[in-house]
C-alpha cells in the first residue's frame, strides 16, 4: 500500500454542505453556557467536592489511618473530612451527599455499592493473599555493564546496552535503576518480546547469545494484547502492557529459572494508562494514570437549550476509581487528593515484592501527574498545575499586575517500612512535561534533583466586540527554568532562567558539568551551565553555528571532552515527492572548554530513502548508540522509514571511530527487512561482539571485522 | 455584559478551518457519516460554549481532535449505540480502491485506526498522538504497527479473495 492510496481514501471525505452551514449557524446562535474563571472554577469546584465526597462515603473504615503529610493536600483516611468538606460520620449529610449523587446521575447503583462495602472488602483480603507454591532460583541479577553501556549521560541517553526503549514516554531512569525494554540483556541471554505472525500476539523469544553464536532457545506465547516492556529480576520476567485496549495495565510473573522453559507465575493487573513500570530492590513499581471519566456535560444537564448534546451515558461509580485485580483502590489503598487537581486523573503507584509474589503497598495521588522521575530512594511526581485549561476571559478577575503562570507540585513518595509515604511536597514554577521537544527533564546529582520545566506566561489582548472591549489571555511567552531541588526535602536550592526563546533538545549532565543544546532561529547552541553555592547558575553560551542543521542529540565519545553530535537531513517525511536525499550528520565536538566548544569534524552519511524529522531526536529510539568501552569506536543503528513504499522501513547500522581528531567510517551496512517496528531496533555490544535486532532477524557482528558473522531469525514470519 | 470572545467570523473561520479534520476523525470512529457530522456539531457547540484559549494553531487542532475523539467514547458509551455496524453506510465500490481502502481502514479497531489517521494522514507526531489519546508513546507505536500490519494482511487477503 502506498501512502497516497490512505490520502486518497480520505481526500473527498468531508462533511456535507448542509450539515456544515447548519453546524455553522447553530453555533452563532449559541451563547456561552458559563462565564469564564468564575463558572469554570465553580464546576471544577464542585467535581472536586463531589469526588472528595464520594471517596469519603466510600471509604473502608478498617484501612490504616495515614498521617497527613502536608496541609496543602490531604489523605483520604478512616472517612474523617476532606478539607472540611463532609463527614462520612455525619449520618445526616452522608444521606444528603447520597440522596444528591443519586439525582444527579439517576442511578441507584451508587448507593448500592455503599451497601456493600463490607462484603467486598472481605474479598479483597482474599484477594490479595498469594500462596507460595512457586519455586524460585536464586541468582545474582546481571547488569548492564557487560553491554557496554554509556550510563554516564543522564536520562536522555537511548545507548543500546543501556536497553531503554522509553517504555514510559514520561519516565527519566537513574542510572542504577532497571527500567524495561522490549529487549534484555542478561548473562548470557537475550530475552526478546517480538509479534507473531498476525500481529496480535506476542511471543517471548529467548536467545542465548554465546560469543559469535545467536539462537532461540525458547519461545513462549504471552497473552497481553499491547506489551509495554519487559524487566528481569532474579529467575523472574516481568511483562507488562494494555490488555485488550482497555484502559488497564496487565503486569505478568514468569519463572525462566530454565531459560529453555518458562514459566507462567501469576499476574496483576491494575487499571489506568502505563505511566512506568521498574525494579528496585527487588520490588516492582507499577505506576499508571487512570482519568475519571466524570460526565462532561454536567452544565449540559441544566437544560441548556443550545447543546444539541445526545443522551450521557449513564454514570458508573466504578469509574471514579482505578482498580487493582478487579477490586476499586480505594479498599486497599490510600488516595491522596492534590489541592489543585485540573484534570482528574489518579496516578497509581501499587509496589509489588517479586520474590513473595504479593502485593505490598499502594498509593493513588488523585491530580495530573504528568511526568515521574525514579531515584534509587525515591520516586517523584510532578504535577502539572496550569492556569489556562479553563476560560480565561474576564475583565473583572484579571490581575495585570500579577499575572499567572504555570507552574508544578513534586510530590516525593518513599517506600518507608513496605509502605509507599508522601514525605514531601514543594511547587516550581513551569512544567516539566509541556515542552515536547525535550524529553527529559529531570536528572539526579548527588544531592539534588536537576530539574528544567517551561514556564508560560500570558500576555493581555483585548478585543473589541459588539462596541465593547474584552481583555484576555494568550500565553505566547515562555521561559525554560533550571532548578536544583534538594532531594531530602525538595527545597530549592538554585534556579535560574533561561531566556533565549528557542527550544531546548536536550540537557546532559556529566562529570558534574551540565551541557544543554538548543536551537534558536535556525542556529544550533549549546549552553554550559555552573551552579554556585549561592545563589542562581550561571549560564554560558558556549556554541553557536547557524550551517548545523539541529543539533538533536549530544553523546559522549567515552571522554568528557569529545562529543558526538546528531542532526538529520533531508526533506523530512515525505512519501509523496522524495527528496534527493536523506541522512545523518554527525558532528565531533570538543568540550574541553566548556565556555568556549569548538567542532573538530562532520561527517555526512547518506543513505537512500526518507528521513523522518523526528527520526533523530532525542525523544526517539530510532537511532541506537553505543560505545566500544575499549575501542571507544561508537556503533550506530537507525530505523527509518526507508525506501518508496510506505511499509518499508529498514534499518541501517555503521560504526565510527576517531583517528587524528576526524572522523572515520568504519562499517555500514543495510539491514533490509520489510514493516520494521522501531521498537525492535536494538544493538548490544559484549567484548568483541556487536548483536543487532530488527523485527524480523538477529545479527552478530564481529567488531573487530566490522563483518556480519551470523544471523539468525527472530520472528515468526521468516521462520 | 456579554463575555462572547469569539465575534461570529472567527467562529465561522474557525469551523471551516478544523471541520474537515474533526469530521474525518468523527468518521473512522463511528464508522458512518450521520453520527459523524452528529459528533461534528458537538464538537463545534462544545468550542463555542467552553470558549478554549488556544495557545497556536496545533493547539487548536489539537484541542479539536482530542475533543472528537472524547465525544465519540461518549458515543459509544450509550447503550444504544455499543452495537452499532460500523460500515453501515459505506458505498463500496469494486472499482475504487480508495474506497475499498477506506472500508478497510473501518474494520480496524477504533484506537487503532485513529492513530493511524492522525500520524499518516494529519502528519502528526507519535509524542503528539500520545497526549491526545492519553497512551504512552510506546502504545502508540504499538497501534500504528499494529494497525499497519493489519492493513497489509487485510489486502493481502482481498487480494487473495479476487
Amino acid at each position: 500500500m502506498q501512502e497516497k492510496d490512505y490520502r486518497n481514501a480520505f481526500e473527498n471525505l468531508k462533511p456535507s454542505d448542509e450539515s456544515l452551514k447548519s453546524t455553522i449557524a447553530l453555533c452563532k446562535d449559541t451563547k456561552s453556557s458559563r462565564s469564564p474563571i468564575l463558572k469554570g472554577s465553580m464546576i471544577l469546584l464542585c467535581v472536586c467536592i463531589l469526588i472528595s465526597s464520594i471517596f469519603v462515603a466510600f471509604y473502608e473504615r478498617e484501612n490504616p489511618v495515614l498521617e497527613n503529610v502536608s496541609t496543602e493536600g490531604s489523605f483520604v483516611e478512616n472517612g474523617n473530612s476532606i478539607e472540611g468538606n463532609l463527614s462520612i460520620d455525619d449520618s445526616e449529610k452522608n444521606e444528603d451527599f447520597k440522596n444528591g449523587v443519586k439525582q444527579l446521575y439517576n442511578t441507584d447503583e451508587i448507593v448500592d455499592k455503599i451497601n456493600q462495602i463490607d462484603e467486598r472488602n472481605k474479598k479483597i483480603k482474599e484477594t490479595f493473599s498469594y500462596e507460595n507454591g512457586t519455586q524460585h532460583v536464586e541468582g545474582v541479577e546481571s547488569l548492564y555493564g557487560s553491554c557496554g553501556a554509556d550510563s554516564s549521560i543522564s536520562g536522555n541517553d537511548f545507548s543500546g546496552g543501556a536497553s531503554m526503549a522509553t517504555p514510559s514516554y514520561t519516565f527519566a531512569e537513574s542510572a542504577k535503576i532497571q527500567t524495561s525494554d522490549y529487549i534484555k540483556y542478561f548473562g548470557e541471554y537475550i530475552y526478546r518480546i517480538g509479534f507473531g505472525l498476525n500481529g496480535d500476539d506476542h511471543i517471548l523469544r529467548i536467545f542465548k547469545a554465546d560469543g559469535q553464536e545467536l539462537s532461540v532457545i525458547s519461545k513462549t506465547y504471552i497473552d497481553i494484547l499491547g506489551i509495554e516492556g519487559i524487566l528481569i529480576h532474579g529467575n523472574v520476567l516481568i511483562v507488562y502492557g494494555d490488555a485488550n485496549g482497555k484502559e488497564e495495565t496487565t503486569c505478568a510473573l514468569y519463572d525462566v529459572s530454565d531459560p529453555y522453559e518458562p514459566k507462567f507465575i501469576n499476574k496483576f493487573i491494575q487499571e489506568g494508562t502505563i505511566l512506568s513500570c521498574t525494579v528496585l530492590d527487588g520490588k516492582l513499581y507499577l505506576i499508571t494514570s487512570y482519568h475519571i471519566n466524570i460526565p462532561i456535560d454536567i452544565e449540559d444537564t441544566t437544560g441548556d437549550q443550545a447543546s444539541a448534546t445526545p443522551e450521557e451515558p449513564v454514570f458508573d461509580a466504578d469509574v471514579l476509581v482505578p482498580e487493582f485485580n478487579n477490586e476499586p483502590i480505594w479498599d486497599i489503598f490510600p488516595i491522596y487528593l492534590t489541592e489543585a487537581s485540573q484534570s482528574i486523573y489518579h496516578t497509581v503507584i501499587s509496589l509489588i515484592d517479586i520474590e513473595k509474589k504479593e502485593l505490598v503497598s499502594g498509593i493513588s495521588v488523585l491530580g495530573n501527574i504528568d511526568n515521574v522521575f525514579q531515584t534509587k530512594d525515591s520516586l517523584y511526581l510532578f504535577e502539572a498545575i496550569s492556569p489556562y485549561q479553563f476560560e480565561s476571559l474576564s475583565p473583572e478577575l484579571i490581575d495585570e499586575a500579577n499575572l499567572p503562570t504555570n507552574e508544578s507540585k513534586i510530590y516525593k513518595i518513599e517506600n518507608i517500612d513496605g509502605t509507599l509515604e508522601i514525605t514531601a511536597e514543594s511547587s516550581i514554577i513551569g512544567s516539566t512535561y509541556y515542552d515536547r521537544n525535550i524529553k527529559n527533564t529531570v536528572t539526579e546529582t548527588e544531592d539534588c534533583l536537576l530539574i528544567f520545566a517551561r514556564a508560560l506566561y500570558a500576555n493581555i489582548h483585548e478585543i473589541e466586540y459588539n462596541g465593547e472591549t474584552f481583555k484576555h489571555f494568550q500565553t505566547d511567552k515562555s521561559n525554560y527554568i533550571v532548578y536544583l531541588v534538594d532531594k531530602e526535602s525538595l527545597e530549592i536550592k538554585q534556579q535560574g532562567v533561561i531566556d533565549f526563546g528557542g527550544y531546548i533538545h536536550e540537557f546532559i549532565y556529566h562529570d558534574n558539568r551540565i551541557f544543554l543544546s538548543s536551537t534558536v532561529s535556525g542556529k544550533s547552541q549549546i549552553y554550559y551551565f555552573e551552579f554556585s553555592e549561592v545563589g542562581i547558575p550561571n549560564i554560558h553560551l558556549s556554541y553557536e553555528t547557524d550551517w548545523l542543521q539541529d543539533l538533536n542529540m549530544l553523546r559522549t565519545t567515552g571522554s568528557s571532552e569529545l562529543y558526538y553530535g546528531f542532526s538529520y537531513f533531508g526533506d523530512g517525511y515525505n512519501l509523496v515527492n522524495p527528496p534527493d536525499e536523506d541522512g545523518l550528520m554527525i558532528h565531533l565536538l570538543d568540550f574541553k572548554d566548556p565556555y568556549a566548544i569548538r567542532l573538530i569534524d562532520v561527517e555526512k552519511i547518506n543513505y537512500e530513502g526518507y528521513t523522518s524529522s523526528s527520526a533523530y531526536s532525542n525523544s526517539s529510539e530510532n537511532l541506537q548508540t553505543i560505545i566500544n568501552p575499549k575501542t571507544h569506536d561508537l556503533s550506530i543503528m537507525i530505523y527509518d522509514h526507508i525506501g518508496p513504499e510506505f511499509l518499508v522501513n529498514p534499518a541501517y547500522y555503521c560504526t565510527i571511530g576517531i583517528e587524528n581528531d576526524t572522523i572515520t567510517l568504519k562499517s555500514d551496512i543495510m539491514i533490509g527487512t520489510d514493516d520494521i517496528a522501531n521498537n525492535y531496533v536494538r544493538i548490544f555490544l559484549r567484548d568483541d561482539y556487536c548483536y543487532l535486532f530488527n523485527q524480523d532477524y538477529a545479527f552478530v557482528i564481529d567488531v573487530n571485522t566490522q563483518k556480519i558473522i551470523s544471523q539468525c531469525t527472530a520472528s515468526d514470519r521468516f521462520e | 455584559m456579554s463575555n462572547e470572545l469569539h465575534n461570529q467570523n472567527e467562529i465561522e473561520s474557525i469551523i471551516n478551518r478544523n471541520s474537515s479534520t474533526v469530521y474525518k476523525i468523527a468518521f473512522i470512529r463511528t464508522g458512518n457519516t450521520y453520527d459523524a457530522e452528529d459528533i461534528m456539531q458537538e464538537v463545534f457547540l462544545r468550542f463555542v460554549k467552553r470558549k478554549p484559549i488556544f495557545e497556536s494553531t496545533e493547539h487548536e487542532k489539537a484541542w479539536f481532535i482530542k475533543t472528537t475523539i472524547n465525544r465519540t467514547k461518549s458515543l459509544f458509551g450509550t447503550p444504544w449505540k455499543k452495537n452499532i455496524v460500523l460500515t453501515e453506510d459505506v458505498k463500496i465500490s469494486e472499482q475504487n480502491d480508495a474506497i475499498a481502502l477506506l472500508e478497510l481502514i473501518l474494520t480496524l479497531p477504533n484506537d487503532i485506526s485513529t492513530a493511524i489517521h492522525l500520524h499518516y494522514y494529519e502528519n502528526m507526531p507519535i509524542k503528539d498522538i500520545a497526549q491526545i489519546m492519553n497512551k504512552s508513546e510506546s502504545a502508540i507505536k504499538s497501534l500504528l504497527f499494529r494497525g499497519r500490519k493489519m492493513l497489509k494482511l487485510e489486502l493481502t487477503d482481498t487480494l487473495k479473495g479476487e
